[in-house]
């Protein structure tokens, strides 16, 4: 339902790139994410709701991960951040902000997943840092990689 | 800023080479806090172009490209050569030592730049540093199509910042490393859950910024430091690095 608070104890799934913004450990893995990564749009942070339709995380974790492809290209060198939805609103509170996160799906490009996280500016550093603190890291599914460098062929013939 | 490039007619020219004449080279350049010539290592190739010329320091034994302006190496061996780099001046002064093909520039990748700098400051650090530095960058950097497309203006005197903290601090723990988007590294420390510490460096200093979640109340707190010290810096974070 478009506008509807997710539960706090529900995750989002943040398409995360390019590469360079992904925090590396000493073995070159990634491990974490700059705060740079969240882009804060108009109306807020694009992400996608893990649980939409009820599904357990790991169901609901691929889906997104093929939903994310929607908008942006996915490239192996992407990752998918996952955030606690009462992670987000704790980073929200650190930075003295009210951050929300809502369901907000997508007819075009079609994303009936899609989520917004809303409250935060584009230069509200502090919360953005809480945001970084809090996301965990998941490679996309190899479904969802496929998928998008197949699109991208398609496009690239066309051109 | 912007600077001003007078390049001098120097004893005998390399052959091969095309000089641009003073004229030619105006604002060329956009140098950053630091106001110093910035360094190249070059190597033999066929890469150059009219516009990637390497234009030197009046201290010698430097040479600036104009393609990137990042330092990657002190190394060299010329007597002398070319321009002191004022913020908006340039003098030009010194003579060639070298041959012609030793002054052509290479196309360097960024990962190839930062690596040499790594190389060149391996000295400072320990031995497991160097290995999760290369590996960091090589994971970071790997992509030069999307550095490209991003529009990544990697800065090594970033870099050399980062290198000097950890030479001069010892972390007990590496820290992760990623870039901004202005292309400063930025190394971070999170030894639980929902907490975590960035340092953003330029070459003399390095802005912080700690978030901890976990703490009843949840605290936040920023500043600056500078490389070799870690005053000013609250010290539940401080703890993280050093403690």
């Amino acid at each position: 339902l478009k506008g509807e608070a997710i539960p706090p104890e529900h995750h989002l799934a943040l398409h995360c790139q390019p590469a360079h913004l992904l925090e590396r450990d000493e073995n070159g893995q990634p491990s974490g994410v700059s705060w740079e990564v969240f882009r804060v749009d108009e109306d807020g942070i694009s992400t996608n709701w893990i649980e939409f339709q009820g599904q357990k995380f790991d169901t609901g974790f691929a889906e997104a991960c093929l939903l994310l492809t929607s908008t942006r290209t996915v490239r192996r060198s992407h990752m998918v951040g996952v955030l606690r939805v009462v992670d987000v609103l704790a980073a929200g509170k650190v930075g003295g902000k009210t951050a929300n996160a809502i369901h907000d799906p997508r007819e075009i490009p079609f994303n009936p997943g899609h989520a917004l996280i809303t409250g935060i500016a584009a230069d509200d550093r502090a919360v953005l840092d809480g945001l970084s603190a809090v996301t965990v890291l998941h490679p996309f599914t190899p479904a969802a990689i496929q998928r998008s460098a197949t699109a991208e062929s398609a496009r690239r013939a066309r051109t | 800023m912007a600077g001003r490039a007078i390049l001098g007619a120097i004893g005998p020219k390399p052959a091969g080479i095309h000089f641009l004449e003073p004229h030619e080279l105006v604002d060329l350049h956009t140098f950053g806090e630091a106001q110093e010539v910035r360094v190249f290592q070059i190597k033999q190739g066929a890469s150059v172009q009219d516009t990637e010329l390497p234009i030197g320091s009046g201290a010698g034994k430097q040479v600036v490209s104009r393609a990137s302006l990042e330092v990657i190496s002190a190394w060299g061996r010329w007597e002398a050569l070319v321009a002191a780099v004022i913020p908006t001046i340039w003098t030009s002064q010194g003579s060639w030592d070298g041959t012609a093909d030793d002054i052509l520039l290479r196309d360097k990748s960024t990962l190839e730049m930062c690596r040499e700098l790594l190389h060149a400051r391996r000295g400072l650090l320990r031995a497991h540093e160097v290995l999760a530095l290369e590996r960091q960058l090589s994971a970071l950097l790997s992509d030069e199509d999307e550095i490209v497309a991003n529009g990544l203006k990697v800065s090594s005197a970033s870099l050399d910042g980062l290198i000097a903290f950890l030479a001069a601090h010892r972390p007990h723990t590496h820290p992760r490393l990623s870039l901004t988007r202005g292309g400063l590294f930025a190394a971070s420390w999170a030894p639980r859950d929902r907490v975590k510490l960035t340092l953003t460096f330029n070459r003399e200093a390095a802005d912080w910024v700690g978030v901890d979640l976990g703490a009843a109340p949840p605290v936040r707190d920023s500043g600056a430091v500078v490389i070799g010290s870690l005053d000013g810096m609250r010290q539940s974070f401080r703890d993280w690095i050093v403690g």
